[in-house]
């Protein structure tokens, strides 16, 4: 359903991805893990075009695009099929909190207001902050600024969200109601690329787990293969730092 | 001794002129406006020759004084004028246009500048991660301006276009000398009459500063009433 | 149209030349007496005594509102005038100069006790408390900790003034100062005013060079202190 192949990119001389290809299945949940620096998020990023790759492609559905020569109308058409929730949020800030999930429907895909805001509504209900709809992003706590986020990217109805570090800004105490929440998303079947540094988030919901380090895949498998018998060194070693289990690492 | 009397006489015919220093702020600011959101934008897109001509306008206006800008203006403009209105057969007698149309110009030279730095540091000023969020839901690049962009740099842009405002009134004194005459050019007027130079100063002094107090006092209401968000960062 | 003269140009600009020494005396003694009126209203703004702080920010306010050619001509006229009826002096041979310090000492002590008061605040209250706390005296922790820090916050707005200092101080003109300005136009008069596009161009070729390297000295100075800053952290 979503196929990422050979991704390339460097900033300057440091070169952050090294041929990164990843094929996704419809309604699957994907968590990559890697330390810091092991281009993860910039993976992330490219295939949203937040990011120019140097090559590679992105195919979605039955519609392929290079990633380094894309055109505008191609973004476009790619980004309305997908949504993406940011490590620090990214509410617009001019906006409330309602508006702020109606943006998407109104503005860019042009559905009628009262639609999108019975749209809108529902998703902040889902989400649990429909009692903050009239708030200011600046009003909110960082939990809630997610949840919002989480509901501006389900409310469009994408075959695809992408995660970019969810919880990382979040205070200790937040994280947990804000993973609670992302499995509830991830139980709607809808597919799912999520870089976390949350292993119990892992092991809980992904359907496959992918382990990258240095620009490069260095397995993936299942949450039992990789979080419990990793083959690869380099992965052994990173589970080593980051167990024992059940401890947020932020 | 100050000569109180004379003083107090004088006040209103200098404060009745306060219309002429307003018609020259707005319009000096209405000329301003248009040129520098046209000079911020080319700074922010960098195209290559136009942005190296703006920086250059930008240094030169802001590295000589306003009254050097104004005394070339007033100098330079009518003289062209002339050139071009006698070259071309035209009867237009330069000396009918009204000296104001040089004062807006002139001032409105450095307005333009310090106009163009607040569009472009308060544009510069919103998160990046707006500008990626916006696109993610799908808008447009001209949408992201429309709608998330320009609303929240205008509400950082606000108070230092309060500034400039301020900054404007208080160049329109120097107007008197194209021969505009606004409350400084009055005052000096007045006192030439009744030898009373340091009396009408402290007349266009008192007008100057509560008129500016309350020009600030509606910038702020203003403010106020435009910015109903805080911003998040 | 008449042709351009560039020989016109470089008389100009020769002999004007020397009178840098003019400006750059006003801006020396207007920026250093502003300093101490600065320090002195940002000490009223900083103080506990409500009374103290009213008058701070009415100074503040006034100073900031008035247009400086406004004070300039109230204190040409008003300053002999009061020195006369206070204290029997009578100032008739006074320097023009002396207005012209005085005038924007004045209107820089406003703009300055802003930048002094906004980067003292902008210095974390626990670099003071520190320091006390390591045995340093009030006055000493001040000048040790806060101070260095509070200056590298404020060297940006110091040059900004310095360069403000040479534009507006082209007022004294009006005066009958022979600054730049002053002597420019003079010297355009000898000459009936027929070369005054020369003249102008002459006198752009002289503030702006002047503006330009001042602004990019206070961008190294500033640049410097922070590297050095940056040094001392990673020792």
């Amino acid at each position: 359903m979503l196929e990422i192949k050979n991704v390339k990119k460097s900033f300057r001389d440091l070169e952050v991805l090294k041929d990164v290809s990843l094929d996704i299945g419809d309604g699957e949940v994907v968590v990559i893990l890697g330390p810091s620096g092991s281009g993860k998020t910039t993976l992330l990023r490219c295939i949203s075009f937040l990011e120019k790759a140097d090559g590679g492609s992105l195919t979605l559905g039955d519609k392929e695009v290079s990633l380094k020569k894309a055109t505008k109308k191609q973004i476009n058409e790619f980004r309305k099929n997908m949504a993406f929730v940011f490590q620090n949020y990214n509410l617009f800030a001019n906006k409330t909190v309602l508006e702020n999930v109606m943006e998407g429907l109104t503005v860019a895909r042009k559905i009628p207001k009262q639609e999108a805001m019975e749209r809108a509504l529902e998703a902040l209900e889902w989400v649990g902050v429909i009692n903050k709809k009239d708030a200011y992003p600046s009003e909110l706590s960082g939990g809630q600024q997610q949840r919002v986020g989480i509901a501006r990217a389900v409310v469009l109805n994408p075959e695809v969200i992408l995660f970019d570090e969810p919880t990382s800004a979040l205070d200790p105490e937040l994280v947990g109601e804000v993973l609670d929440l992302i499995k509830k998303v991830a139980k709607r079947g809808i597919t799912m690329i999520v870089v976390t540094h949350e292993i119990s988030f892992a092991e809980e919901v992904a359907s496959r787990v992918v382990f990258m380090d240095g620009g490069v895949v260095v397995e993936e498998g299942t949450p039992d293969k990789i979080l419990v018998s990793p083959k690869e060194e380099r992965t052994k070693e990173f589970l080593s730092r980051v167990l024992p289990k059940d401890m947020y690492y932020i | 001794m100050l000569d109180t009397k004379t003083m107090v006489d004088n006040l209103i015919d200098i404060a009745a002129y306060l219309p002429v220093t307003i018609k020259l702020t707005i319009g000096a600011l209405l000329i301003a406006i248009p040129f520098s959101i046209l000079f911020a934008a080319a700074e922010i897109k960098r195209i290559p020759v136009i942005t190296r001509l703006v920086r250059l306008y930008l240094s030169i206006i802001k590295g000589t004084p306003v009254l050097l800008q104004m005394f070339m203006i007033y100098a330079l403009i009518p003289f062209w004028l002339n050139t071009f209105f006698t070259s071309t057969g035209k009867n237009i007698n330069i000396y009918d246009i009204d000296p104001i149309w040089y004062g807006y110009i002139a001032i409105s030279l450095s307005a333009t500048a310090f106009l163009t730095e607040a569009v472009r540091s308060s544009i510069l000023s919103v998160d990046k991660g707006q500008k990626e969020a916006g696109y993610m839901v799908g808008l447009s690049k001209w949408q992201v301006y429309k709608e998330i962009i320009l609303p929240q740099a205008l509400t950082v842009a606000l108070p230092i276009f309060g500034n400039v405002i301020v900054d404007v009134i208080k160049s329109t004194s120097l107007a008197f000398t194209m021969s505009v005459t606004e409350v400084m050019g009055r005052a000096k007027i007045i006192g030439g009459m009744t030898t009373r130079y340091l009396e009408m100063y402290i007349d266009a002094f008192f007008v100057y500063v509560i008129f500016i107090f309350f020009v600030e006092i509606m910038i702020k209401y203003i403010e106020k009433s435009v910015t109903r968000y805080k911003s998040a960062r | 149209m008449r042709a351009f003269r560039w020989d016109m140009f470089t008389e100009f600009f020769v002999k004007i030349l020397p009178y840098i020494s003019v400006t750059l005396t006003y801006v020396v003694g207007s920026v250093l007496f502003g300093f101490f009126i600065g320090i002195g209203i940002a000490m009223l703004r900083l103080s506990k005594k409500r009374a103290l702080q009213v008058i701070g920010s009415l100074y503040v306010t006034i100073f900031r509102s008035v247009p400086s050619v406004v004070l300039l001509f109230v204190i040409y006229y008003g300053l002999p005038m009061w020195v006369e009826n206070s204290f029997g002096i009578i100032l008739e041979d006074t320097d023009t100069i002396v207005y012209v310090i005085v005038t924007f000492s004045l209107l820089l002590g406003s703009s300055m006790s802003e930048i002094i008061r906004t980067s003292y605040l902008a210095v974390p209250k626990g670099q003071y408390e520190a320091a006390v706390m390591v045995g340093l005296t009030p006055f000493t922790a001040i000048r040790r900790i806060v101070f260095p820090q509070g200056f590298v916050v404020a060297l940006p707005n110091f040059g900004n003034i310095f360069i403000f200092m040479i534009k507006e101080g082209a007022l004294a003109y009006t005066i009958g100062l022979h600054d730049i300005l002053g002597r420019g136009m003079y010297l355009g008069g000898l000459k009936a005013n027929v070369y005054n596009l020369e003249l102008y161009l002459a006198l752009t070729f002289i503030y702006w060079p002047c503006t330009f390297i001042l602004e990019k000295a206070f961008k190294m100075w500033e640049k410097s202190l922070r590297n050095k800053r940056k040094k001392e952290k990673i020792c």
